[in-house]
């Protein structure tokens, strides 16, 4: 008799996440800070097709429940019961399930953070939805359109030569040099105020940089995210490559996926691991160049004090994935007339914005519930600035502020730091000025 | 003579269940590196086709990976013995754990340092004028009786807090299943056996059961073994060997 096929196999899941998903002692700690499953228990969303779910069956969403899942039907192909009799054949619906609840998740990581058993939740998360999408299961909703929009090279599907359409035209972009202001698809095409308030400030700095342009290609964390890698391997290594062509010793970021992206997911794409350059945020850089001497405080020439009470929002990419904390609350301390708070949740504990692991795209009303909780956040400490060094949070966080009755407003850390140096931010005419968020 | 061993019990069944026992434990965690070794090497890579070898190299590889931000030995005191990512979570669930980390490998300890025992006065004829015949060998050794109590106590402790969670938290109430339920039901008839067969030897309250003793702690032993080694591999105990591996692993840390 032939023996059927495994109905979840391991393909995709490393050895590694084999053994953390038997790790799990379900103790139950993530069920207290999951942002999604806050959302499903307190009923502000309910997932497709699950309407009327009872408490018990609310904890499918939770990663705790997540991994079991995963363990029982791993076991159902690859345990002793399977070894002996072969394989016990899964219904089609129990694993679909099963994959709709792990990609109703941002993949923010506070799971794996507060994890017991140091399991890298997020990492097997991405792992089960490639293996998903490879079976023909994922992604999710709206995900699906993410690998056709890159055949422009962008999410947008825009015109790549209009990569530095924003960029102002007193604006000195090297050829050559040993930093690359890397923009990232939202501020080259959707938030251009970004990308112009972070290159006036490295011009005002007297920082030399270059940047790829055309040649800046989107960096694929979308895909990564969920679990469409097909294409990946040529963008990261073409990005790379012409990183190198430009001399590049450091990529800075003023886009928290992107350098997340970078950081942690090129080098599994690039031949030999690691990169031939370091990839820091900017907030990180000029934390060292303060600290180094390179910067001095009095080099940033204040013109305009903020005179309002500001909150940061640590990106689940920047913070939690790479543990940057204390430089991005450095550049506000500068900021004369910030009154600086924090929210209750912060830094590696901090609450997700609910944009990230493609629920912006997949899940969008979740996305906005999660943002709105997050503007509430803020509104408890009386912020009158909500702020973040992530293009996509703010997109997701205005979008909460919109949707809402509040005077919060949003602002880009590099936005705060413009604005108070008394630099023009007023955008160049271009084809995007219409779409800008 | 041989009745005379181990709480009374015949020395020949505690020979056979202990290794089975052991072929049970060490053949399951053998299938369980076999399945973990299923996974690939690393991300975007071929499976290992089920190779404990490639588990291994993988593991060892990892666990002395020189990219970890503190060492071996310090992720497994801080975080493996003392279980500090526990404690900065929760304070109650560290005693919980904790008591039943300890309590477990303290008792497991004494059980198999017991058995040593017993092998080398039966085989090496050591230990004649310290044992008292007739009598459980244990009670020969008055550290370690009271040891023993001791842990048992620790053990129960974090059982009982293990229980009250299930029971009256709500969202762990929600959450628990029938794996949970097997692991903390397990140990609490564990630790109850062995609580109640040594209440009922001479010189305990409920010494009028001395009877019934012998084949009570022979119940107690034998689950004992299978619920605590022989199952390890096939049921939620498995975290005990895959949790602290995880950590390792990970290189540990708050």
């Amino acid at each position: 008799m032939v023996r059927k096929e495994p109905s979840l196999t391991t393909e995709r899941l490393t050895t590694s996440q084999l053994l953390e998903i038997d790790a799990c002692t379900r103790c139950g700690e993530c069920l207290n800070w999951c942002p999604v499953l806050e959302e499903i228990e307190e009923e502000t969303f309910t997932p497709e097709g699950r309407e009327g779910m009872t408490d018990k069956q609310k904890l499918d969403f939770s990663p705790m429940n997540k991994l079991t899942g995963m363990r029982e039907m791993i076991n159902k192909g690859y345990g002793l019961r399977a070894k002996l009799f072969g394989p016990k054949q899964i219904p089609e619906d129990d694993v679909l399930k099963l994959k709709d609840e792990i990609y109703h998740c941002t993949t923010c990581g506070i799971c794996g953070t507060v994890c017991e058993a140091s399991i890298n939740t997020v990492e097997v998360w991405e792992s089960f939805r490639r293996n998903a999408v490879i079976n023909k299961r994922g992604p999710y909703g709206k995900q699906t359109g993410f690998v056709d929009l890159l055949a422009s090279h962008n999410v947008f599907a825009a015109d790549q030569e209009d990569r530095l359409c924003w960029v102002p035209e007193d604006i000195e972009i090297k050829d050559k040099a040993d930093v690359a202001y890397f923009t990232g698809c939202t501020a080259a095409f959707r938030m251009q105020r970004v990308g112009v308030a972070t290159t006036r400030v490295l011009q005002a700095l007297d920082i030399p940089f270059t940047m790829l342009g055309p040649e800046e290609w989107c960096c694929v964390s979308v895909l990564i995210r969920t679990g469409q890698l097909e294409l990946a391997e040529e963008f990261v290594n073409h990005n790379i490559d012409a990183m190198v062509k430009k001399g590049v010793k450091t990529v800075i970021y003023a886009c928290a996926g992107c350098h997340r992206t970078s950081k942690i997911d090129w080098p599994k794409f690039y031949e030999g691991g690691d990169l031939p350059f370091e990839t820091i945020a900017i907030s990180e850089y000029m934390d060292r160049l303060l600290n180094d001497g390179t910067l001095q405080e009095s080099d940033f020439d204040w013109k305009n004090p903020l005179k309002k009470r500001v909150t940061f929002h640590d990106s689940c990419h920047t913070g939690r994935h790479c543990g940057v904390y204390d430089a991005p609350r450095r550049i506000y301390d500068m900021v004369p007339g910030a009154e600086f708070v924090e929210m209750a949740r912060t830094r590696e504990l901090q609450r997700c914005c609910g944009a990230g692991g493609g629920i912006k795209a997949g899940v969008s009303d979740l996305a906005l519930k999660m943002a709105q909780k997050r503007v509430q956040d803020a509104e408890l400490v009386n912020a009158d600035i909500i702020t973040c060094t992530c293009p996509f949070c703010r997109r997701n966080i205005m979008d909460g502020i919109n949707a809402m009755d509040t005077n919060i407003i949003f602002k880009d850390q590099q936005e705060i730091l413009a604005e108070a140096m008394g630099l023009d931010l007023t955008l160049p005419d271009n084809p995007y000025i219409a779409k800008q968020m | 003579m041989d009745m005379e061993y181990y709480s009374g019990l015949s020395f020949a069944i505690m020979i056979v269940v202990g290794f089975a026992t052991v072929i049970l434990f060490f053949g399951g965690l053998l299938f369980q590196m076999k399945k973990w070794g299923y996974g690939s090497e690393g991300y975007g890579k071929e499976g290992q086709g089920g190779s404990i070898g490639g588990f291994l190299k993988l593991l060892l590889s990892q666990i002395f990976d020189k990219k970890h931000e503190q060492g071996v030995l310090t992720t497994l005191v801080m975080d493996i013995l003392i279980q500090r990512r526990i404690l900065k979570r929760s304070v109650i669930r560290w005693v919980m754990h904790i008591t039943i980390f300890w309590g477990w490998i303290m008792l497991f300890v004494f059980s198999m340092l017991i058995f040593v025992v017993e092998l080398l006065h039966k085989y090496g004829g050591m230990f004649g004028e310290t044992i008292t015949h007739g009598r459980p060998i244990i009670e020969s050794f008055p550290v370690i009786v009271t040891l023993n109590e001791v842990f048992g106590y620790v053990l129960l402790i974090g059982v009982l807090i293990a229980i009250a969670r299930r029971l009256f938290i709500t969202e762990v109430r929600n959450g628990t299943t029938f794996y949970d339920v097997f692991l903390t039901g397990g140990l609490f008839i564990i630790v109850i056996t062995g609580f109640i067969s040594e209440w009922m030897r001479e010189g305990y309250f409920l010494e009028q059961y001395s009877a019934i003793a012998p084949p009570a702690a022979l119940f107690h032993v034998v689950i004992s073994l299978l619920f605590c080694v022989a199952m390890i591999p096939f049921t939620k105990y498995i975290h005990i060997i895959a949790t602290p591996l995880s950590i390792l692993t990970h290189g540990g840390g708050e």
